[in-house]
């Protein structure tokens, strides 16, 4: 196993609001290795986006707490984009890691052509003109697959369409060869034909930039398509954690399995009643003692005592390289899993 | 076969494009929708699907007549409404309801939830058996909402719950179909499957007709009876659920149904994807011949020229291609 | 983008074109005869009926202003022989009450105004854009809520009331300005310092009350742009905070402002009404007052009117090719 490219230890990130503490991402640890994709998945409010953001130094400092560490192990050594002063951090944005985001329409600048966006980026760490970074733009967009680069440098965000954007978003991210690369939801605002080819796009791009890549995004479906590993989050929380054909064939998680079990599937026929988890997810503010699922998990009846409702699980270890935040046994968790019913798992 | 609640034939929308300021002139004709033919039977599920543009919300509006159709016509209950003022819709329109895809946006927030479900009653000086209140309760218990919560305002409620809200608010004048606009697609995941199952079963119980607009195949193809797939203002294809879905003849529903992705991992590394190349052409400025001609990889000279007729290859399934993948 | 220009200029004239038609049609409906005017205690039906004459206006209204818009390109001739008068090009007319053409008058009282806008114009938009910027950066804290207040007591101050406080407790409580001079013209050429105290009360005065309601819309502006995608796009390239004020934010913030400001500077071009009536300024504001109030005299009401009007247009076509130039979403749609 390589070193991993980004440590991400004990993470806290809460928001002070009026009405009380935002607990929007609680004791987060993960790690991702270069050529490695690793999925973030959960629903809106399940803290899949804040975690990151905090690793990329996003938000606003004087207004959230932040706590915990998160190393980015650099060939200079490694560094902890929690505790190192801003200007540090800064630095290694766009160079070690980059960023892009959900809705490409609104990301980039409406005032500037793409090739000054583009060249911005790449000036900021390299030493050239304008029109080298011109010419380095346009590289970049012959790269991720944008017709006619050299000329199309010269326009601006409201002559591409969304897809272009989205592509054009993804060469701004790797113009400096950053060895981290988050997407958060970069395919959701996209129509699915479009879709794939933005998700192929960034296979290659993997591949030849040797990235880890952390991809955020709600859809299962895209998560199957493209990642190795993959976290699931909820209310905060990662709920579980394993590779990928372990989450969708031995869930061992009542709400991933619940998840999993709810989405109706192109491939398979309809008619059937979804399976449905019922009610919604809890506010962040003052979260309940126990387990944040319990009041939606099926199977909480089957843990001895009230002990969902006393004691928060821990994520802990369940299987090789699979850990999941439950009260149940593995035994009683692979009963439950009605991936069988699915009928295509290994 | 039970008979059509609703019967389009060669239904146009066209929307002019001006150049804007004090003399603005018409530049061109957007072909939002151009010629679509489509049945919905008593009890029945038609999904329409298609991706950004290609006309599908439109279509359901314009079957409300909330826009003014530019050619074609609409048949409601075998009766033609395509001529009939705002006045003469009216008894009609109780009949006919939308459910919207933002549950943020379609309720009104200085509201109430019982106001905005009676509204209907209101507006159609309707005096439901057993008194408003208790109609407006018997609503919300049906949506699975608490019937004690009718004095609550929207912003109370979860985007999931507002979403039942919507429908209760369809429901309420005993429609006999609804067009719903994206219903789920602004839903979390285990929040849609609840929504899904909840159209499904009103469906059962009340016996209506859903044209269920979307662009989420999955979904669509779990809840449809029968599928409509458009682009660029055509129906490229329709046919059963089952058959589309196992058989797509079109190489535009083929290389939707491909780029589909399924939470599976292990199908999905077998799988063998049809990319498209490049965007959708603009509705103001469409592709001659066929409009798909551009990003076909099946395209000879004769797309290019030759708009393909629609066609019907086998019972219940039609087409609109020279070059129809087979069997 | 040449394209564009030339469009919006021929609009601008076109619209000119119909607002001096508007205000033609206005004055004809008026229930005053002009020509009654002319000679006040002296007059009888004789006399009037001459003067009619001699003004051109005893032709239909439309006919006086094909006269009139001609005169505005070539010059123009009032009466014949020995009464005759010449008002050469842009001739906007003759005033009998000054004996004097009206391109002359307005000669006079323009350059007031103009002084008067344009310093007041620089005072308010630094003032305003910096406490906005500097607002809006420490939202919430101490120098935020500073500006706050002044943006209440600047809104809700008007002119008439700031413009006497500063005239008797700054400028003649410690004697910075004579009240003897008042109003006298001092030439910027060569009397600068006179220039300079003559105007800089009155710049303040009316920089007060616009700084406020532009500090509050910068303020406004920079923060809601501060929260847009892209500028979380160009923190996540790794630029500095300054650099995104400066470069990003600042650009996208302040755009709106060009709007807002050609239009307020247009307004004020047509003249000040209440600020030069405190510190005796006779610009355009006064001269079209005094025509109104005490003197009607018509032709110097409508030369006003029409410039006031014509400004607005003018700056509206300047403003839409700034536009154009910043907002490339405008240039090629």
């Amino acid at each position: 196993m390589t070193t991993p490219f980004l440590e991400v230890k004990n993470l806290n990130v809460s928001f002070p609001t009026e009405d009380g503490e935002v607990m929007a991402s609680q004791d987060i640890s993960f790690n991702v290795a270069l050529g490695e994709t690793l999925a973030i998945v959960g629903e809106s409010g399940s803290g899949k986006s804040v975690s990151n953001l905090a690793v990329m130094g996003l938000h606003n400092r004087a207004r959230t707490n932040i706590s915990g560490e998160a190393w980015l192990n650099l060939a200079s050594g490694p560094v902890d984009v929690i505790s190192a002063p801003e200007e540090t951090v800064r630095r290694l944005r766009g160079k070690s890691m980059a960023m892009i985001f959900q809705d490409p329409m609104s990301a980039l600048h409406p005032y500037y052509s793409i090739g000054d966006q583009l060249s911005e980026a790449w000036r900021l760490y390299n030493e050239g003109s304008k029109s080298d970074g011109i010419k380095r733009a346009a590289q970049m967009l012959d790269l991720v697959g944008i017709p006619d680069a050299a000329r199309r440098v010269q326009e601006y965000p409201h002559q591409f369409s969304g897809g272009m954007r989205q592509r054009v978003m993804i060469a701004m991210a790797l113009i400096n060869n950053p060895s981290l690369l988050i997407a958060d939801e970069p395919t959701t605002a996209l129509d699915v034909t479009v879709q794939s080819q933005i998700l192929q796009l960034l296979r290659d791009m993997q591949k030849e930039f040797n990235m880890a890549v952390i991809l955020i995004t709600h859809d299962l479906g895209v998560v199957a398509e493209v990642a190795d590993r993959v976290n699931v989050m909820y209310a905060g929380k990662i709920v579980e954690k394993a590779g990928i054909d372990s989450i969708y064939y031995n869930s061992l998680h009542p709400y991933t399995m619940g998840l999993l079990s709810s989405i109706p599937r192109v491939d398979q026929l309809g008619g059937h009643r979804l399976k449905t988890i019922p009610g919604q997810p809890p506010s962040l503010i003052g979260l309940p003692a126990g387990c944040s699922f319990r009041s939606r998990c099926e199977f909480a009846s089957n843990v001895t005592g009230n002990l969902c409702a006393t004691s928060a699980p821990l994520l802990e270890i369940k299987a090789p390289e699979h850990a999941s935040r439950c009260h149940l046994s593995v035994e009683q968790l692979n009963e439950f899993n009605p991936s069988d019913v699915r009928g295509t798992h290994k | 076969m039970s008979e059509s609640v609703l019967k389009l034939e060669g239904l146009k929308k066209h929307f002019p494009t001006t150049t804007g300021g004090v003399f603005s002139r018409v530049k061109g004709v957007v072909k939002a929708v151009d010629g679509v033919d489509l049945e919905v039977a008593r009890g029945e599920t038609v999904g329409l699907v298609g991706e950004s543009g290609c006309g599908k919300t439109t279509v359901g509006r314009t079957v409300l007549k909330l826009y003014e159709p530019t050619d074609g016509k609409i048949f409601f209950e075998g009766e033609d409404i395509t001529k009939l003022s705002r006045h003469e819709m009216k008894p009609l329109r109780s009949q006919m309801q939308m459910i919207f895809q933002d549950p943020f946006a379609s309720l009104n927030p200085r509201h109430t939830v019982g106001a905005i479900v009676s509204a209907s009653f209101d507006i159609h000086g309707i005096k439901p058996e057993g008194g408003v209140k208790k109609s407006v309760q018997d609503l919300l218990e049906r949506v699975g909402l608490n019937p004690e919560h009718i004095n609550r305002f929207p912003h109370e409620f979860s985007g999931g719950q507002r979403q039942r809200i919507g429908i209760a608010r369809a429901l309420a004048l005993k429609p006999k179909l609804i067009v719903a606009d994206e219903p789920v697609s602004a839903l979390d995941v285990s929040i849609q499957a609840q929504v899904v199952n909840l159209l499904d079963d009103l469906q059962q119980e009340l016996g209506l007709a859903y044209l269920f607009v979307a662009h989420d195949l999955s979904v669509v193809q779990h809840i449809s009876d029968r599928v409509v797939v458009m682009y660029l203002g055509k129906v490229m294809e329709m046919a059963n659920t089952t058959e589309l879905f196992a058989n797509p003849r079109h190489p535009y529903t083929k290389a939707l149904l491909s780029a589909v992705p399924i939470p599976d991992p292990e199908i999905e590394r077998k799988r063998e994807r049809i990319i498209l190349q490049g965007d959708l052409p603009s509705p103001v400025n469409p592709p001659a011949g066929c409009v798909f001609n551009t990003r076909c990889w099946k395209v000879q000279d004769r797309c290019r020229v030759e708009v393909p007729q629609v066609l019907e290859i086998s019972p219940k399934h039609t087409l609109a291609c020279h070059f129809p993948e087979g069997n | 983008m040449l394209k564009y220009v030339t469009k919006r200029l021929a609009y601008t004239l076109i619209v000119l074109v119909l607002v001096s038609l508007t205000v033609f049609i206005i004055f004809n409906f008026l229930p005053i005869d002009p020509a009654r005017l002319t000679c006040g205690k002296s007059c009888f039906p004789a006399l009037i009926e001459a003067n009619r004459h001699r003004l051109g206006l005893d032709v239909p209204w439309w006919e006086q202003w094909i006269r009139f818009m001609h005169g505005l390109v070539a010059g123009r001739n009032y009466a014949e022989g020995s009464a005759a008068l010449h008002c050469g090009a842009p001739s906007f007319g003759y005033s009998f009450n000054q004996h004097s053409c009206v391109t002359t008058i307005i000669g006079q009282a323009f350059p007031v105004t103009f002084g008067l806008a344009i310093g007041s114009f620089f005072l308010w938009i630094v003032l305003g854009v910096t406490l906005g910027v500097v607002a809006a950066r420490f939202k919430g804290r101490l120098a935020d809520r500073l500006a706050t207040a002044f943006v209440l007591i600047g809104t809700s101050l008007p002119t008439f009331i700031s413009g006497i406080l500063i005239l008797l407790f700054v400028a003649l409580k410690f004697n910075l300005l004579n009240p003897i001079e008042m109003g006298m013209w001092h030439s910027p050429f060569t009397d600068p310092f006179g220039y300079f105290k003559e105007f800089i009360f009155p710049c303040i005065t009316l920089a007060l009350a616009y700084a406020a309601s532009y500090t509050r819309f910068t303020r406004s502006n920079v923060i809601e742009t501060s929260s847009e995608d892209f500028i979380r796009t160009a923190k996540a390239k790794g630029l500095s905070n300054k650099v995104i004020l400066r470069k990003h934010t600042l650009r996208a913030a302040l755009s709106p402002i060009i709007t807002i400001a050609g239009l307020d500077f247009a307004g004020l071009l047509g003249g000040a009404i209440i600020t030069e009536g405190i510190f005796n300024l006779p610009g355009l504001g006064r001269l079209s007052l005094k025509a109104v109030l005490i003197d009607y005299d018509l032709p110097v009401i409508l030369a006003t009117t029409l410039l006031a009007a014509a400004f607005v247009v003018v700056a509206n076509l300047l403003v839409d090719i700034a536009y154009a130039y910043i907002d490339p979403r405008v240039r090629v749609g």
